[in-house]
């Protein structure tokens, strides 16, 4: 039987990443699940552990120079940290937030990693559009969520009776679809899922 | 000892010789500057060692023209500097190549020599320096004068007296010290110069239309600027920033400054100006060796990975490393900067995951 892939998270906070997004010497010790692990339990059947998890903001973004974007290069770095530690696969979810260069720049991230990094882990990641809460309606079976604003993902959550950013809630919605495939109008969760069906692939 | 100083001498002379051309280039600088050339800066300092120098118990530093020391606080980055600056007093001038290395590790023979057992009492700091180009004559080399500079802008403010025509234009103190009296040298020397440090002065400070020298008293000049709506800045209110700035502006009319040893030379300066300031000490560095501290990311962005040395302190002293040779440096740089990666991986202590191996965590 094989060993379970050791997975590093990334994501912005708490809702991503669950107990795993504080620093390590204050991470409380229940093993709360982020949406990241919610969501890669209910894509893949590979038996699979989180061993870590890194907030977006930890993962070094200051550069200078023009060569490649900062977004570009803090997937980089975190595919670098995440081989560097010794980890077999990578996940990890940004929101866009309105910017759609960010997915572009993760895209390329993704797409050469393994030229500048030589023996890179598995990586699975996208840009929410335009937050993790439009991927959640989504789940919910609430569509066009990827064109809603903030204030429309956040008051359709509401009218949902989901808490606004409460992390057990958001859990609850993935593991009650537990298998069940997104809308099709869900662009960059469909991507996600394709990312994480391929990445965390058993090719044993 | 002699095993040490060969081996030493060797290696100084495989070091990379970046400015075979520097007896035209420098001869060019020269005329630029309009003052009266000493002699081209013929020789550099390729290693610095140190034995038992305050936490620096055996450390070599692999130099080159351009150099930052980086590190946690107390890792010996300043002390490296005093070191060296000490060892150019202490070196002897007038030696042929092939004594220089000896003379390099004169300071550590004698040491050794006046103490009861050799390996106690070699203590002190040895140089190596490598010649600018093999065809340069013997007795051309000359030991490097060093300079160290750990600029205050109070120093810098303050009023001074003049420098008279037949003496050299130097700072009157490592704080900076002097600098109207060099401004006022520079005026009177070379106003081209000077005009051309006010151009590009007034680029990088817009609201600057002058910069001007005026009677403090009877005896000392002061710096002023003017700005747009023509008023009159006088030194003693002049920011910080622009006083580094002007300080930077005028090293390369600096008389004798065969090696500059800089403290931490992003002091005061805004975030975009690190890159200029850095660009006009790369330019220095053409005919000046600078060697210097810092602190900050933007600094070491500028520079490449064999020119910057991480300093770091353990129980058995202080250890160096090159930039480049550090852990998965190749790999790293692909992805950061080098201001970056050594702010990724330093956390300003031992630096574990920048130097060794990181642990597998996973």
């Amino acid at each position: 039987m094989r060993e379970p892939l050791r997975v590093l998270l990334a994501g912005e906070g708490a809702n991503e990443l669950g107990s795993f997004h504080a620093e390590t010497p204050y991470r409380e010790s229940g093993d709360e699940f982020g949406v990241i692990e919610a969501l890669v339990r209910s894509f893949s059947k590979i038996p699979f552990v989180v061993r870590d998890g890194i907030t977006w903001k930890r993962i070094r973004k200051y550069r200078s120079g023009a060569h490649a974007s900062a977004e570009r290069r803090t997937v980089l770095g975190l595919i670098l940290i995440a081989k560097e530690r010794g980890f077999d696969a990578v996940v990890f979810v940004r929101d866009s937030d309105g910017d759609a260069q960010r997915a572009v720049e993760i895209d390329a991230a993704i797409a050469v990693s393994h030229e500048v990094i030589v023996g890179a882990p598995r990586v699975a990641g996208a840009a929410a559009v335009q937050s993790l809460e439009a991927w959640l309606l989504a789940l919910a079976g609430e569509s066009r969520t990827e064109s809603m604003s903030a204030a429309k993902l956040e008051a359709t959550l509401v009218e949902r009776g989901t808490r606004y950013k409460c992390t057990s809630d958001y859990v609850a919605i993935i593991e009650a679809r537990r298998g069940a495939e997104p809308p099709h109008d869900a662009l960059s969760l469909r991507a996600f899922q394709e990312r994480v069906r391929a990445a965390l692939l058993d090719d044993e | 000892m002699r095993q040490q100083v060969e081996r030493s001498f060797g290696l100084h002379s495989l070091v990379p010789l970046e400015r075979p051309c520097e007896l035209v280039r420098c001869a060019e600088t020269d005329a630029d500057r309009g003052t009266q050339s000493s002699y081209p800066p013929l020789a550099m300092i390729s290693s610095a060692t140190f034995k038992r120098y305050g936490c620096l118990r055996d450390v070599t530093l692999n130099l080159t023209p351009l150099h930052a020391l980086i590190g946690p606080n107390d890792s010996g980055k300043s002390t490296a500097l005093r070191g060296i600056e000490t060892a150019c007093m202490f070196q002897r001038p007038g030696n042929s190549p092939s004594d220089s290395a000896a003379s390099a590790f004169d300071f550590l023979e004698r040491a050794r020599v006046a103490g009861s057992s050799p390996d106690a009492t070699l203590t002190g700091v040895g140089l190596g320096w490598t010649r600018a180009s093999w065809w340069i004559p013997a007795d051309w080399l000359k030991v490097p004068k060093a300079t160290a500079l750990r600029l205050e802008p109070e120093a810098m403010r303050r009023g001074w007296p003049l420098i008279p025509k037949a003496e050299r234009i130097r700072f009157a103190s490592s704080r900076g010290a002097g600098l109207p009296a060099i401004y006022d040298a520079i005026l009177t020397r070379n106003p081209r110069a000077f005009l051309a440090i006010e151009e590009r002065l007034k680029v990088r400070f817009p609201s600057v239309t002058t910069l001007s020298l005026e009677n403090e008293n009877q005896s000392l000049k002061a710096l002023a600027v003017s700005l747009v709506d023509d008023r009159v800045v006088p030194a003693s209110d002049m920011s910080e920033g622009l006083l580094y700035y002007l300080a930077m502006a005028a090293l390369p009319h600096v008389d004798d400054l065969d090696v500059l040893l800089l403290e931490e030379p992003e002091n005061g300066l805004h975030p975009a100006r690190i890159a200029d300031v850095m660009q006009s000490l790369r330019d220095l560095s053409k005919t000046t060796q600078v060697i210097m501290t810092t602190h900050s990311p933007l600094v070491i962005n500028e520079l490449q990975g064999h020119e910057v040395t991480l300093l770091t302190r353990g129980d058995g002293g202080s250890r160096a490393t090159l930039l480049s040779e550090t852990h998965n440096y190749e790999e790293r740089a692909r992805v950061y900067s080098n201001g970056e990666l050594w702010l990724s991986y330093a956390d300003g202590k031992e630096e574990k995951d920048l130097v060794d191996r990181a642990e597998r965590t996973a």
